[in-house]
């Protein structure tokens, strides 16, 4: 049996980190739009900063090509407003949906078997297929006959951009310090097994795990790849083979055994039922998340966000922009209701 | 004894139970004057951490315990 071992390594490390951190970028939104707690938003921005530095670093050293996701004018847009309507209902993102499932919550069981089941529909079989190939390959949006990049849009040399974006961000993050000493928010003594891990150093974990997988060279340029690897899976009860040596399938396995494990150790692991309503939405949602991923050049929030959008990828700052936009307004109107 | 105010927010998912346990306070909000006890217990950690300073903005004191693994129980009074 071939399996590939850094994709597991990588999906155990990443388990480990979103599970000892609590990571989510829908909790990142909803605790921001409701508390204007910026925790969660903090832990992205320090991920987003060691993988847009690494990653360009691998690159300039001949070590890994940067290698950043198409735009799909159909695609990108269609299917990011679809993840962030699934996200909306399951009330997770790509992640958080597997790192609240591996702590015991078969609500996030029944999601992940969603997202499964939606991805396997847009990529293996039915009437969606055709559908998610006529809104990618035929809408493609390119700059001089290249992947549309920033950069490339700009016309300027990659590490400019690298540099003002870092400026940018890191302007922001002494913003955020400030409001947060304003707020004196209360700082949670934890160890590496013992309650949650702090903002930054989530950040930066998560970041790094992106740069193994990058320097791997067998992912799909940093993390990515979950939905596929769900939908192998459940495509797996037709075919009677799960294929290990393929990065998304082995990657989520990884993920779930380092997330269940770290659970386990911390004390956090613990069967819960969602209430019986909220199953329909779970499902639903998942399903959503699944398929809006796949159209979206293969996209979720991760590989948007901290894979490609660092890579300067105008189809995933696109697709952010329309998840972003979908998820976060939808927010508030819950909390209106 | 102060008479307790339970809100079970256990398997609900995000971003219900920050909305609902905000919805719950500002309901209950006489009632805690008086001398009331809301609890509310998760099993969600992010809650865990920033309920109690939502709670301290609007004037009230909080107590976090934890019941078991992955379960909280939230104590708010004046």
């Amino acid at each position: 049996m071939n399996i590939l071992w850094i994709g597991f390594i990588v999906g155990f490390l990443l388990g480990v980190v979103i599970e000892r951190g609590f990571y989510c970028f829908y909790l990142a939104l909803s605790n921001f739009a409701l508390t204007r707690d910026y925790r969660l938003i903090k832990a992205t921005i320090w991920a987003f900063l060691v993988t847009m530095i690494g990653f360009h670093a691998l690159h300039t050293l001949g070590i890994q090509k940067l290698d950043p996701k198409t735009f799909f004018l159909g695609g990108s847009i269609i299917g990011a407003i679809l993840f962030g309507l699934g996200m909306s209902l399951t009330g997770s993102c790509i992640v958080g949906t597997p790192m609240r499932a591996w702590r015991g919550q078969v609500g996030y069981m029944i999601a992940l078997l969603g997202m499964a089941v939606g991805g396997w529909l847009a990529i293996f079989k039915g009437p969606l297929v055709p559908i998610v190939k006529a809104l990618q390959k035929p809408t493609e949006v390119l700059i001089n006959g290249k992947v549309a990049t920033l950069d490339r849009l700009l016309g300027i040399n990659h590490w400019i951009l690298v540099i003002i974006v870092a400026v940018l961000l890191i302007w922001w993050l002494i913003k955020i310090e400030r409001k947060e000493k304003a707020q004196q928010i209360p700082q949670e003594k934890s160890g590496f097994f013992k309650g949650t891990w702090g903002p930054v150093f989530t950040g930066i974990a998560l970041g790094i795990v992106e740069i193994i997988a990058f320097a791997s060279g067998k992912s799909p340029a940093g993390l990515g790849g979950f939905i596929k690897g769900y939908a192998t899976i459940f495509n797996g009860i037709f075919t009677h083979k799960i294929p290990l040596n393929d990065w998304g399938t082995i990657e989520v396995i990884g993920i779930m055994v380092g997330a269940v494990l770290s659970a386990i150790i911390s004390g956090d692991f613990r069967i819960t039922f969602p209430p019986l309503k909220r199953i329909p939405a779970l499902f639903f949602g998942g399903m959503l998340i699944g398929i809006g991923a796949v159209l979206a050049v293969g996209g979720c929030n991760v590989a948007h966000l901290i894979s490609h959008v660092p890579q300067f990828s105008i189809g995933s700052i696109v697709s952010m922009i329309f998840i972003i936009g979908t998820a976060y307004p939808l927010i508030k109107w819950k909390a209106k209701g | 004894m102060e008479e307790a105010i339970i809100l079970n927010l256990e398997g609900e998912i995000c971003p219900y139970t920050l909305i609902y346990t905000i919805k719950k306070l500002e309901e209950v909000k006489q009632d805690l004057e008086k001398g009331k006890i809301l609890e509310i217990f998760y099993d969600h950690p992010p809650v865990v951490e920033n309920i109690p300073l939502e709670v301290s903005k609007r004037g009230f004191k909080s107590e976090v315990e934890k019941i078991s693994s992955g379960k909280w129980k939230i104590s708010i009074k004046k």
